[in-house]
């Protein structure tokens, strides 16, 4: 959700989970906006690019990698989830247009995969998972309450101008 | 279909399994995965589902029961499946079953940066946006608009990118 004009981010919280000596970063970013009690956290999963030349670099087994940054981010998020109302991340899928249709389909099936992982884990405290896409994008959405239910969300969905697609996860 | 567990050891699963990932009706139709697409896509959903205090069986008869209950794949999308699944037995060697190259790793699992031009959300109708931003007394930024914006509502642009 970075660089959106609704949200007020307050603090990041970031953190390398090393797997078979390759660093990956998970960060956190913690918003408030206004009328809205508790924080909208933001969640990215980041290669440490340039880090080393993946040219020279064996494959990896990945979905060991992809299940510890998860379970990272969960751990991660614990402390601070009975403050936290809405959880969310997102693919911008111009550029994976780009890149062939074949890479965005598998990514959003990755990141789905990703998504009802850690839904499991907080549940509990966030029951809803929406999956909304729309031209150019995929987020997902944790939720307290169902996404709906909060004005700020109907906001930037009419402001947003374009046709969202949501299934409930 | 070989799948590497997270032990490394590598298990024969049933195809069809293979194929019930591929089709899920919840994604639409079966794009033409490359196999090394396909290598990526079975372990990333089938692994987590591998619980080792149950025996491969337990584990396999369990995946067949969460992709039966969510519902029918449809018969073209299964036909479509099955053959990717038959290609990536063919062309993936055993040694790298589970392995995914470094590139295509960092892109299908991690955020990275799109082109900086390029605004993260296009706003159409800024003076709506403008009222409802003063109303959410909210910090703002715009990197596209096509009215003048009051200069006191211009704090730093964020470069776009994918994440949260």
């Amino acid at each position: 959700m970075a660089g959106h004009t609704l949200l007020n981010q307050v603090r990041t919280k970031s953190e390398v989970v090393i797997v078979n000596n390759q660093p990956y970063t998970v960060v956190l970013s913690y918003n408030k906006v206004a009328d809205m009690d508790g924080y909208v956290i933001g969640l990215k999963f980041a290669d440490a690019e340039g880090s080393m030349d993946s040219a020279t670099i064996k494959p990896t087994y990945a979905i060991s990698v992809a299940l510890a940054v998860a379970h990272r981010a969960v751990q991660m998020l614990k402390p601070d989830l009975a403050n936290t109302i809405i959880l969310g991340f997102y693919l911008l899928t111009d550029d994976l247009d780009a890149r062939g249709p074949l890479a965005k389909k598998a990514k959003i099936r990755v990141y789905n995969n990703r998504a009802q992982e850690m839904h499991k884990a907080l549940q509990h405290r966030l029951p809803h998972l929406a999956r909304l896409e729309t031209l150019g994008g995929v987020a997902w959405l944790f939720t307290e309450k169902i996404h709906t239910a909060y004005s700020q969300f109907n906001r930037l969905e009419n402001e947003l101008a374009k046709q969202i697609r949501t299934t409930l996860c | 279909m070989l799948i590497r567990l997270e032990t490394k050891e590598l298990v024969e699963f049933p195809d069809e399994l293979g194929a019930l990932v591929l089709a899920d009706p919840r994604e639409g139709d079966v794009p033409d995965f490359t196999p090394d697409l396909v290598n990526c896509l079975i372990h990333d959903a089938l692994v987590p589902m591998f619980n080792p205090s149950f025996t491969h069986e337990q584990n396999i008869a369990q995946a067949i029961a969460h992709f039966t209950q969510i519902g029918p794949a449809s018969a073209a999308s299964l036909e479509k499946a099955r053959a990717l699944i038959a290609d990536y037995n063919k062309n993936i060697a055993p040694d790298a079953v589970g392995y995914v190259d470094r590139n295509l790793m960092g892109y299908l699992y991690f955020s990275h940066n799109t082109d900086a031009a390029k605004p993260a959300l296009v706003i159409d109708q800024p003076n709506g946006l403008l009222d409802a931003l003063a109303d959410l007394n909210a910090e703002f930024t715009l990197d596209e608009y096509t009215a003048p914006v009051p200069e006191h509502l211009l704090k730093r642009k964020r470069k776009p990118e994918s994440g949260g």
